[in-house]
């Protein structure tokens, strides 16, 4: 049976196997001197994060400061920590460390949930950010010292898988078409009035102006531009992984800029601690790796 | 003559530590190459076909179990030798690989001794 004890120390075994033998550093369960994470990443937050899905489904992150990740994507990448990594290295090394980790751990606790999906990894960079599944789930958490050095923290948030995604998504999109149908507008078009209040809250002018904008809720069904994997998932393609522009009702990021909606994926159920933010997405998949701001809910 | 190698992998930085591992595992290729996806690999191997090729499985456009498939329906990469590398460990995802026409599964995270001992027997 699965415990948030037993997952904790799978967590932290996963961890230090993927860290000993990737990134060639050793990783210690933190204690009562250890600097406290929180701190660490206020400046600057890097947030891998995974979701799977299957008997069990959610997300596990790594959050980490900058210093961090450079020191981790340098190890592994078996360069000097002081010589020039691109910002893309960094990103892409923080991903895969979740990755790894989320594989790892899901090895070894095959027998108790049996199979999981996973996705590409994303990696997010901003302020203070934070995964969330929501209400109704379980999280560990675990915060570690790496090398003595740093510390970071992997969370693993999950709760009882239900319906497959491919099968939530179809209900989605078919709810969205008659939805569409219904107020003879398409939803994907021009930028509502309230996109536009988004927008002038911009990334230039700071998390505080962009906590003044008034919380609006979040379309239920809208999912920016179709594309040829939302097709696929709507004719049953359970195979097929989004990729594509989404916003779902599940997001937490919504971007300033209606039309950077286009670098939105599903992995995007992440939220800062204080609900405002702004952002930078650095995943790989469904975009292009470029900056987006976003507000959060 | 010298062997061929193709690493796909979506990660740039997944695709440099694999170069590196190899090269620390002591196998010596005399071309290497990268692509990002499956389609990226299927379109280098109609042209160039490699000796190895290590592969991804969960990546966009393409995936690592889709191009194994293509790969093998290529005349010339009939001879290629196929290690997919990956996170995935389910038996059953490995024996669909085989089944498929990989000769072999690595699991991320790997050692330079896991390289040597499972591209050895492939490449003699």
């Amino acid at each position: 049976m699965v415990t948030t004890a037993s997952l904790k120390d799978v967590l932290l075994d996963s961890a230090r196997e993927v860290f000993e033998t990737m990134v060639f550093m050793a990783v210690t369960e933190s204690d009562q001197n250890s600097p406290d994470i929180e701190e660490m990443v206020k400046p600057v937050t890097l947030l891998g994060s995974v979701t799977f899905r299957g008997s069990l489904e959610g997300c596990l992150g790594v959050r980490c400061d900058a210093a961090c990740a450079r020191t981790i994507a340098a190890r592994m990448l078996g360069v000097d920590v002081t010589e020039r990594l691109s910002e893309a290295d960094i990103c892409d090394a923080i991903g895969e460390v979740a990755n790894m980790v989320l594989g790892v751990a899901k090895s070894r606790l095959q027998n108790e949930v049996g199979g999981i999906e996973v996705s590409i990894p994303s990696v997010f960079r901003g302020r203070e950010l934070q995964n969330g599944l929501g209400a109704g789930a379980s999280m560990v958490t675990l915060s570690v010292d790496i090398g003595r050095i740093y510390t970071a923290e992997f969370s693993l948030q999950y709760r009882t898988g239900r319906k497959s995604l491919s099968d939530r998504f179809t209900e989605l999109l078919r709810s969205d078409t008659r939805g569409a149908k219904e107020d003879g507008q398409d939803r994907r078009a021009a930028p509502s009035e309230e996109a536009k209040t988004r927008r002038t809250s911009s990334a230039a002018d700071g998390p505080q102006a962009a906590r003044t904008v008034k919380p609006t809720p979040v379309q239920e069904h809208d999912f920016g531009e179709s594309n040829e994997a939302w097709r696929q998932i709507a004719s049953g393609d359970g195979a097929t992984k989004p990729t594509g522009a989404v916003k779902l009702p599940v997001h937490k990021a919504i971007p300033l800029d209606p039309h950077e909606d286009d670098l939105m994926d599903f992995n995007g159920q992440v939220r800062p601690i204080d609900g405002t933010a702004d952002a930078t997405w650095l995943g790989r998949t469904g975009g292009p790796s470029e900056p987006f701001s976003c507000r959060w809910e | 003559m010298g062997k061929s190698l193709l690493i796909i992998d979506d990660s740039a930085t997944m695709r440099k530590i694999i170069m590196r591992t190899v090269r620390m595992s002591g196998l010596e290729f005399e071309r290497t190459e990268e692509a990002g996806n499956g389609a990226e690999a299927l379109e280098k191997l109609k042209t160039n076909p490699v000796d190895v090729m290590l592969c991804d499985i969960n990546m966009p456009e393409m995936s690592g179990m889709e191009l194994v498939k293509k790969a093998r329906e290529l005349a010339n990469c009939a001879r290629t030798r196929i290690v997919m590398v990956s996170t995935e460990s389910a038996q059953e995802l490995i024996d669909q690989a085989i089944a498929d026409g990989a000769d072999g599964f690595i699991t991320k995270p790997f050692t330079p001794e896991r390289f040597w001992e499972k591209l050895t027997p492939l490449l003699n």
